[in-house]
């Protein structure tokens, strides 16, 4: 494994390189993606609005709780009984241990629970994304919507920035969770100004003002302004922070936390990653049908293929060649075994973010097509 | 380039239908082929080599050749030809060459739509996905390719990060190394056959899980490694130990616990599960307030990685010095021999070797001589080999010898046959009283007796030769493999001179381990006189000169007392404790007595019980002492720091919780004291004195006298490791007689005291001292590294063919630490334990009910409030 080197001069320049091409990606995207917003609002609320979303949520608030139950019980446990990567045991698919799998009475409920998440997980993309276009062109709405003045790709990712953004939300009542994941003790305030500090709750205000701001119908200026706000005053904190956290003596918030963060951030960076894959992947396969039935029922095929891979390898030896190319493709060995523990794999990212650019850029290909077949 | 536009005509579409169509059926027809071809096993395996073109065009050329010879048999109606194989080969060649028509009609298709003018746009989009797609897996081929990838270790510990040293050391390994994971369901060798709790076999688990992790972060840097993972109560256990290598099997089939194997190049290496993740299970179950969790100690990547890295290692060679067969490692019997030593080292990575250091076939009872076991069975077997060619030949000759007589008494005249020793024989015989009475008649009947003799011999003799021959033939072998495997010997037995012959066995030896069993049981008056363990002063001098070239020793000396009334006079030191009190260890003169064997003496002298035989003495203690403890009064203690033995015993003992206890029980030990104080000259010249005529000055060099040589700093810990219980005294006569009953009497005030380690008193005594000291004995120029040095007051700790859990042990953690292998004895390592979440009941409860329905109502309640509202709408 290797220690995130911050003082090699080539990691500098190499992230350096990454960070401003993708900023400028970025902002190209951002800028059309303003251009969109009122479709991307229009799909963000029709998610909120939708009882199938709702349905998800609770669905899938109750399955993960049912893990939290079990990791809590690991975590307040007697004897010789304990995880030591509480988020590698909430998002285990059979074994957290070793990977030796003992189907005894006792450990049933584990192991149910960890197949049932996974089964509900890989589900939610294919559900959220099956109306996308398949809706659209079953209803015989998408061609009004191309004749919209968006080019193909402001379509596409404003659907898929909907129902990304739908699918982040339904991680937030996690963050609930966290006080236990982490063993988080009281918080302290201190009063400590500093210039680092100063950045950093000035960033916070900065987008607190930015989201109040977005709330009264103000003209464009103003909302281009507040998202400007945002940003910058998101990027302000999180320099801010940083810095005041690793250079200063005193912290204006302390909290001590019993158990590693850092897996608990990796894990959510994984599955982040996994979702925004599974999401275009089922988005392009929305653009493809006509039918949402048939639309779920492909995304979902592809899902379980991730999630059988995971379980097949389970089987095989660990060095085997087989068990490496499975173990690829295990979505949820990634997330239990890496991100889970605190390890990022570039293996899994490349594969998450070239799967997601390839499945937005057909689906894009797919729209195109329309105009020439 | 011009092309037609126009819609395509029914008969091209009824050819492309028919195209597919077997295109389609080909494609049905080679995979079910394949498939067959599989189940057959026409294929062979892929031998495991990296995938690249030659390896490839190999596999298909060796496929090829079955492939070949079924079809051919097939079609030529062989009647002993597998059909289905035939068959297999058939659908494939027949369907191969249809799916690559298909494929060839197809591609022109779509070159034909491609290059329309109509479908430009398509075939530039066509075109971008393939390019994209091929990005995309070309992408992830690359990343996924060994090397090219990298993991971030972003725990707060770093626990996921190899050491760069470990990093750079792993990088150069060449070849495949195997490591087995191997769980025999024993995590403490010595405790044979017990079931595993619930904290051992978390334990278990959980190391299993951290070698895992180990390996997996070595494959990042090094070869590839192969993991196998063994259960031995899995079903498949046996078949999946068969595919092992050999030197793996043999290895598994030795090792006393779970364990982990490493192989490569033939060459095997085994960690012990404890050697890598100790389990604490005293410390287990009273951590967290006494709620219990899983407590190991992590000794550090090192452990495991010195396996992988020093696969070729030597096992290093522990030689046993004793004076008889009987005590040695290879003979001996319950009570006297040392069997189980033998058996406990070599299978914890030891060699050994039995060094005999007196020959008892003189007239003149004992004499010094040093040679090996293997030497001692090649004499013997060359004295049988002796002993039978000789009755061959004896055999031989007297039939010779009767023949002759034979036939002179049927040729030779009667009156020089009267002359001989038969003939007179005959006349005594036959009662002749005169001359002429030795006539025909008695030739007769003395070749009829002759001959009767002759045809008993010509039986007997051949039959004895045959039998003999074969014995002989099979002492020769058995000779010729001692020899071979003794080769050195036969150059050793050609040295004369005792020291050099010792130091010469010796030379390959890098632990020397002289134990001295005296005292057995002095109820019963058993024991060994300590006069049969003096050493000739070459010796002594040898085993100086291995001391002085930094190798260790461990002395298990036992007491010197004789029996009242039975003074030895042959009683007398060798120079060995004196040489060991150059180095500053201190051998009392007395014996250690524990009250409850005062008490048996009475009771024996009342007629209660047989003479010691009931007593059981109270186990040694390797606990938490304070420094000082067991020294006599005005000693104090020289360091604070824990004896490494000590707290390898402590910390095995916690491993078994703290119900368990490691049962180390010592009768008739004497104290052992380490005092810095007599080191060096007044033990050199100590030596002098007691040997004077042992080659210079009883081999102690004026170097070391006189000129001082460089020793380097020796590292300061408590040097005391084992210690007896308080419930003892220390005793000059601990034989119990009619007269006396040996108990403790405190000195009298007008007793002289010449010795203050001599000074009666009560326990407890120190009888195990383990030290780091410097090399006074070195003579080198350049500095000395410290020498290890290790004392047991009592010399018959290790005897027996197996050595209880404790005693092995004992045994094993001494000799890794004597010999610097500190990472194999268990440490005080760093803690590891799961992470717990101090939560009363009450808050646990409201956790859980808040995740299971609290936070999923909350969102069905927020999702029928916007049903609702967009109802009124």
């Amino acid at each position: 494994m290797f220690a995130l080197q911050l003082n090699d001069p080539i990691t500098l320049v190499a992230l350096g390189l990454v960070g401003l091409v993708g900023a400028g990606v970025s902002l190209f995207l951002l800028v059309g993606l303003f251009g969109a917003r009122s479709l991307v609002r229009r799909e963000l609320a029709a998610y909120f609005l939708s009882p199938v979303a709702y349905v998800v949520l609770v669905v899938f608030l109750a399955v993960l709780g049912c893990r939290f139950y079990l990791t809590l019980d690991q975590l307040t446990a007697s004897g010789p009984r304990g995880t030591e990567f509480p988020m590698q045991f909430l998002f285990n698919l059979l074994s957290a241990e070793g990977e030796s799998i003992t189907f005894s009475r006792a450990r049933l409920p584990e192991l149910l629970s960890g197949v049932a998440f996974w089964l509900v997980y890989l589900l939610i993309p294919p559900l959220l994304t099956m109306r996308l276009f398949a809706e659209e062109r079953s209803s015989g709405t998408l061609e009004p919507l191309m004749t919209a003045p968006l080019r193909d790709w402001q379509v596409v990712l404003s659907k898929y920035v909907a129902c990304f953004g739908f699918y982040l939300f339904l991680w937030l009542p996690t963050l609930a969770y966290l006080p236990v994941l982490l063993g988080l003790g009281a918080p302290t305030w201190n009063a400590v100004w500093t210039p680092y500090s100063i950045l950093f709750i000035g960033g916070l205000l900065a987008v607190a003002v930015a989201l109040l701001s977005g709330l009264p119908r103000l003209g464009t200026r103003f909302r281009l302004a507040g998202l400007l706000l945002f940003f910058g005053g998101a990027a302000c904190a999180v320099a801010g922070g940083w810095l005041h956290y690793h250079s200063d003596e005193g912290h204006v918030v302390e909290m001590t936390s019993a158990i590693d963060p850092w897996p608990v951030a990796c894990t959510y960076l994984g599955l982040i990653l996994v979702g925004a894959m599974l999401l275009a992947i089922g988005l392009l396969v929305s653009s493809l049908v006509r039918s949402q039935l048939v639309a779920a029922l492909v995304s979902v095929a592809v899902s379980l293929a991730l999630l059988i891979a995971g379980v097949w390898r389970y089987s095989l030896e660990g060095g085997s060649t087989w068990a490496q190319v499975l173990y690829s493709f295990g979505v949820p060995l990634h997330i239990s075994q890496d991100f889970g523990r605190g390890l990022i794999d570039s293996r899994h990212l490349v594969l998450y973010v070239s799967v997601a650019l390839f499945c937005l850029f057909l689906t894009v290909r797919s729209l195109e097509s329309r105009r020439w077949r | 380039m011009a092309l037609n536009d126009k819609p395509r005509g029914r008969w091209w579409s009824w050819l492309h239908f028919l195209v597919r169509f077997l295109g389609l059926t080909g494609l049905l027809a080679a995979a079910v082929g394949a498939v067959l071809i599989h189940v057959v096993g026409l294929l062979p395996p892929w031998d495991g080599k990296p995938v690249t073109w030659g390896a490839v065009s190999d596999y298909v050329e060796a496929a090829l050749g079955p492939a070949r010879q079924a079809l051919s048999d097939a079609l030529a109606g062989a009647e002993d030809t597998d059909r289905l194989a035939g068959v297999a080969v058939a659908l494939l060649v027949i369907g191969a060459p249809f799916v690559l028509l298909a494929l060839l009609a197809e591609a022109l298709s779509v070159l034909r739509f491609a290059a329309g003018r109509r479908s430009a746009f398509g075939s530039n989009a066509v075109a971008q996905v393939v390019l994209a797609a091929a990005l995309v897996v070309g992408v992830n081929v690359f990343a996924q390719w060994q090397g090219n990838y990298r993991r971030f270790d972003l725990t707060r510990d770093q626990r996921f990060t190899l050491p760069a040293e470990v990093q750079g050391d792993l990088g150069k390994l060449q070849g495949e190394t195997t490591i087995v994971v191997y769980q025999m369901h024993q995590t403490l060798g010595f405790r044979q056959q017990k079931k595993l709790d619930r904290y051992e076999s978390a334990a278990e688990r959980k190391v299993i899980e951290k070698a895992k992790d180990l390996v997996e972060q070595f494959r990042e840097f090094g070869p590839q490694f192969k993991v196998v993972v063994l259960d031995s109560a899995d079903e498949d256990y046996a078949d999946h130990v068969k595919t092992l290598p050999e030197p793996l099997r043999e290895a598994i089939d030795r090792a006393p616990e779970d364990s982990i194997f490493f192989h490569a190049g033939g060459k095997v290496q085994r960690l012990s599960f404890n050697d890598f993740y100790a389990l604490d299970k005293a410390g287990s179950q009273d951590v967290d307030g006494g709620r219990g969790n899983l407590l190991l100690r992590y000794h550090g990547v090192k452990p495991f990685a010195d396996r992988v890295l020093n696969i070729d290692e030597r096992r290093p060679r522990v030689a046993v010095g004793v004076i008889h067969e009987v005590l040695s490692l290879q003979g001996g019997t319950e009570d006297l021999g040392m069997t189980g030593v033998k058996k406990s080292l070599e299978a914890n990575g030891f060699e050994t070797r039995d060094l005999l250091l007196k020959k008892w076939d003189g007239p003149a009872g004992p004499e010094p001589a040093t040679y090996t076991f293997e030497e001692s069975k090649l004499e013997q077997l060359d004295d049988q080999i002796t002993d039978l060619q000789d009755a061959i030949s004896r055999n031989d000759t007297s039939l010779k010898e009767l023949e002759k007589r034979r036939e002179e008494w049927a040729k030779e005249p009667l009156d020089k046959l009267a002359d001989t020793e038969l003939g007179r024989a005959a006349k005594r015989r036959f009662d002749l009283t005169s001359d002429k009475d030795f006539n025909e008649d008695v030739r007769k009947r003395v070749l009829a007796s002759l001959d009767e003799s002759l045809g008993v011999a010509r039986a007997v003799v051949p039959a004895m030769r045959e039998r003999f021959v074969k014995e002989l033939d099979s002492l020769r072998k058995e000779r010729e493999g001692v020899a071979k495997a003794e080769e050195p010997l036969a150059e050793q037995r050609r040295l004369n001179d005792l020291r050099a012959k010792t130091a010469r066995a010796l030379a390959d030896c890098d632990l020397l381990i002289l134990p001295r069993a005296t005292l057995f049981n002095v109820a019963r008056g058993e024991s060994i006189p300590n006069r049969l363990y003096k050493l000739d002063p070459a010796q002594v001098a040898a085993i100086r000169d291995f001391v002085r070239s930094g190798k260790p020793l461990l002395a298990c000396l036992g007491p010197v007392n004789d029996p009242p009334g039975r003074p030895d006079p042959d009683a007398g030191s060798d120079g060995l404790e004196e040489m060991l009190a150059g180095l500053g260890l201190h051998f009392s003169r007395q014996t250690v007595l524990y009250d409850v064997e005062s008490k048996s003496f009475g009771q024996r002298r009342s007629g209660l019980v047989i003479g010691g035989t009931s007593v059981e003495v109270p186990p040694l203690r390797f606990n938490e002492w304070a420094p000082g403890t067991g020294l006599p009064p005005g000693k104090h203690a020289t360091a604070a720091e824990a004896n490494p033995l000590r707290e390898s015993l402590r910390l095995t003992a916690r491993s078994l919780g703290n119900t368990g206890t490691l049962d180390l029980r010592l009768r008739h030990p004497r104290p052992v004291y380490y005092d810095p104080q007599l080191a060096r000259l007044p033990g050199a010249l100590g030596m002098w004195a007691f040997a004077p005529d042992a080659g210079g000055v009883a081999g102690v060099s004026w170097g070391s006298l006189f000129l001082f040589g460089r020793p380097g700093r020796a590292r300061t810990f408590e040097p005391e490791f084992l210690m007896t219980d308080a419930g003892s005294w220390n005793e000059g006569q601990p034989f119990p007689t009619r007269e006396r009953t040996p108990h403790y009497e405190p000195e009298k005030p007008d007793e002289p005291v010449t010795d203050p380690y001599d000074a009666r008193r009560t326990g407890p005594f120190p009888v195990g001292i383990a030290v780091e000291v410097p090399n006074w004995y070195s003579t080198t120029t350049s500095e000395a590294p410290p020498l290890r040095v290790a004392a047991i007051g009592q010399g018959g700790i290790f005897i027996g063919r197996t050595l209880d859990p404790a005693r092995e042990k004992l045994l094993l953690d001494t000799c890794n630490w004597l010999l610097g292998r500190d990472e194999q004895i268990t440490q005080q390592g760093k803690e590891w334990k799961y992470p717990r979440v101090p939560l009363d009941d009450r808050s646990q409860a409201l956790w859980r009910w808040g995740a299971v329905f609290g936070l999923p109502l909350l969102f069905a309640f927020l999702g029928l409030v916007v049903m609702m509202v967009r109802h009124t709408r």
